[in-house]
Parts: C-alpha cells; structure tokens; sequence
C-alpha cells in the first residue's frame, strides 16, 4: 500500500505544480498585455494634457485666403511631419449659406482647398531655434512659445470666413471665429456731392452705424443707408460748400 | 505474500490510471481557462489602446451631417471594422441608432488623411449623416462607437 500511496502522491504534487504553473503563465501574460496598453494609453494622455496651442491672430490675405497665427502654448514639441495628420476645420458662408469643411494640409498648395505653414516666430522675431523649422523639404518641431503663421485657402467664389477649428494629432482643438466686434473710420463727402460709400470688413451686416460729423453741418440732414456686409452709404440731404467729414463706428 | 504483492500490483496500477485521468482533465481544464484569460487580457489591451475623439460635427445640407472623428489610440482600425461601428445620432434627448449605409439614408464614413485603408493613429474620418427628413432647428447629439465599444459624443446645434 505504501508504494501506490508515494505514486499518488508524485502525481498529485506534479498536476498541482503543473496547474500552478499555468496560472502563473497566464497571470503574466495577462499582465504583460495590460500593462503594455496601460503605458500606450498614460503616454498618449500625458502629451494630451500637456498639448495646447491658441490662436493668437488673423488677417485676411484676399476673399479666399487668410493668414492665421496659432501659439504654441503646451508644454510640447508638434513635429512638423506629424502635420498631415493635423485637422483643419473652417466654418464658411458663401451667399449667406455656411458650409464647413475639412482642409488638407499641403506645404506645397498654391491651389485648391488647403492649408499650410508660412512661416515660424519666436520671441516676436520669425525664425526659431530650438529644431528649426524648415518648410521645403518639411522638417523641425513647432516648440513651445513658438507662433506659426498659417496660410488658409478655400477656392469658393467669394467665401466669407467665420469659424475655425484646428486639431493636433492627439485631438488637442484649438478655434477662433472672425467676427470683428467693431470697426471704426471716417469718410468725406466731397464739395458738391451727396453721399460717400463707406467699405468695411466685418464680413456681416452690422447691428449698427453710428456716424458723427466733424463739422457744423446743420444745414442740412445725413442719414445712413445701404448697409450690408460690404459697407454703407453716408448721405446728405443736400450738398455742401465745403467737404464734409464723418467718423463712423460699424459694428 | 505472494497474493500481497498482486494485490499491491493492482491497487498501483488503479491509482496510476485514475491520477493519470484527474490529471487529463485538471490539464484541460487549466489551459482552458489559460486561453480565455489571455483572450480576455487581450481585448481589454486592445480596447485599452483604442480611443477616438469626435473634433467637430456641423449639418452639410438640409438631411445630412458631417462629423470629424479622429483616432487619438494606437489600435489600427481597418475599413471593414469601421463598418462595424455604431452611431448614434439625433435631437437631444431623441436620438436613435443609424445604420451604416453607403447609398442613402445611414451612415458612411471616408478617411482623410490615410494613406491606406486603415484608420491609424492620428487620422481623421470624416462621417456623413444622411437622414430621411429634414434636419430642424435645435441641438443635436452625435455619439460614436468602434467595434470594441469605445466612444466619444458630441453636442451641436443647427441653426434656422
């Protein structure tokens, strides 16, 4: 009975070693593939929390095309070759009906929807010097405190541009609208003359137009009429000897 | 003595038999739950890896919408995954699941900036809502979801 009782024995200790064993396997296994992704996903949150960019400026260049500065405000370098994977949104109206659209980045556009780098500043002088950027071939980082200045084309007719949205590889936004809350200037009805068109940029129909003469012009009334989103008209209600000057205030 | 020794005999070999069969079983068994465990540590790695984040959505015309969604995760997403998705979309408070459709009403997707077919790291989808009615004025909700039940959502409105 002793010798079948020593068997069972060895074989009941090796199924158990054997057992715990394959736990222990899989146990590590398992850990392994979480851990890996645990790292992955804490690495892409890191650069997410510390990515940040802010628009800091913009322009328009012509009807189609307008200049953006955005600043590098995280605490991360963007790669520049990373930029292709970059989201350009832009938000714009043509004959009153908004359309967004997703622009490529392309350095080399000079045609078409698209979007692209002009040039890089730092400390308010252009250039950089921590990995410099060079536009052709595309290489360098946009590091922190640096402002690009972006050029953003859209080959609609006439759009008007109200909204954009731009969004770095790890879907950090930044956005901006181009709204103007006001616009002010003055304007001359000429001697002789009754009215002057007035242009403005706001690329909307003002709420309101103030206009305020320079001069005594009591002899006469002056309204303002025409008012669109390209401008307005400062009439008189007859002409004067003289030159008349309005400061006016769209906004 | 002699009967004792056969009958040792027999006792150890009944003992051998039945610890070889406990044995077969114990075995199976634990490389069963070794499969299921690294399949289970591999989908929630994977799931892990996988993240997107909606950037934008905006309505296109009177019956669709457009919305960006971009893969911030590591996970490589193919084409015919993606079908696989679920949308959600509709008035806030009122949504309802969208089939996936490449004609017509659902919806549909087109990668941007990839390369290939695959949806990468980085890359951005651009998914378009096409509704069977009008589209009204109000606030709208957008939620995506991949394959392994990761997903992000979104809130807009249409304007009059």
């Amino acid at each position: 009975m002793g010798q079948s009782t020593t068997v069972a024995t060895a074989f009941t200790a090796i199924m158990m070693i054997a057992g715990v064993s394959i736990l222990i396997t899989t146990a590590v296994s398992g850990f392994d593939i979480i851990s890996g992704a645990m790292t992955s996903q804490v690495d892409e949150s890191n650069v997410a929390v510390n990515e940040r960019m802010e628009f800091t400026g913009w322009g328009l260049v012509d009807p189609q095309t307008m200049r953006l500065n955005v600043s590098n405000t995280g605490e991360t370098s963007l790669r520049l070759r990373d930029f292709d994977k970059f989201d350009c949104i832009v938000t714009h109206s043509e004959g009153g009906a908004p359309t967004s659209e997703w622009l490529a980045f392309d350095q080399s556009a000079s045609a078409g929807d698209y979007w692209k780098i002009n040039r890089v500043f730092f400390n308010g002088a252009q250039g950089d010097e921590l990995n410099p950027i060079t536009l052709t071939p595309l290489s360098g980082n946009w590091d922190p405190q640096e402002v690009l200045e972006i050029t953003v084309h859209v080959d609609a007719a006439s759009p008007s541009f109200s909204y954009l949205i731009l969004a770095t590889v790890n879907g950090v936004k930044a956005s901006t609208g181009f709204t103007s809350p006001y616009e002010l200037g003055s304007a001359t009805i000429t001697t002789g003359s009754t009215y002057v068109d007035v242009q403005h940029s706001l690329g909307r129909t003002p709420a309101n137009v103030q206009v305020t003469p320079r001069s005594d012009i009591t002899a006469t009334v002056f309204w303002v009429s025409g008012v669109d989103s390209d401008g307005f008209r400062i009439n008189l209600g007859s002409s004067l000897p003289i030159d008349a000057v309005f400061y006016w205030r769209a906004e | 003595m002699a009967s004792s020794i056969v009958s040792e005999g027999i006792v150890l070999i009944a003992v051998v038999i039945a610890a070889a069969m406990l044995s077969q079983v114990f075995l199976t068994t634990m490389t069963g739950i070794e499969q299921s465990s690294i399949t289970m540590s591999e989908r929630l790695g994977d799931k892990m890896k996988t993240s997107v984040k909606v950037i934008s959505a905006v309505n296109s015309s009177s019956t669709s919408v457009k919305v960006w969604v971009k893969n911030t995760g590591t996970n490589i997403i193919p084409s015919s995954v993606i079908e696989k998705s679920d949308v959600l979309f509709g008035r806030f408070g009122e949504y309802s699941y969208i089939d996936y459709s490449e004609l017509g009403v659902g919806w549909d997707f087109a990668l941007l900036n990839s390369d290939d077919t695959n949806w990468q790291n980085g890359e951005t989808m651009e998914i378009t809502i096409t509704t069977s009615a009008a589209l009204a004025t109000g606030d709208y909700y957008v939620c995506f979801n991949t394959f392994n039940g990761v997903s992000d959502e979104h809130y807009f409105s249409i304007g009059g």
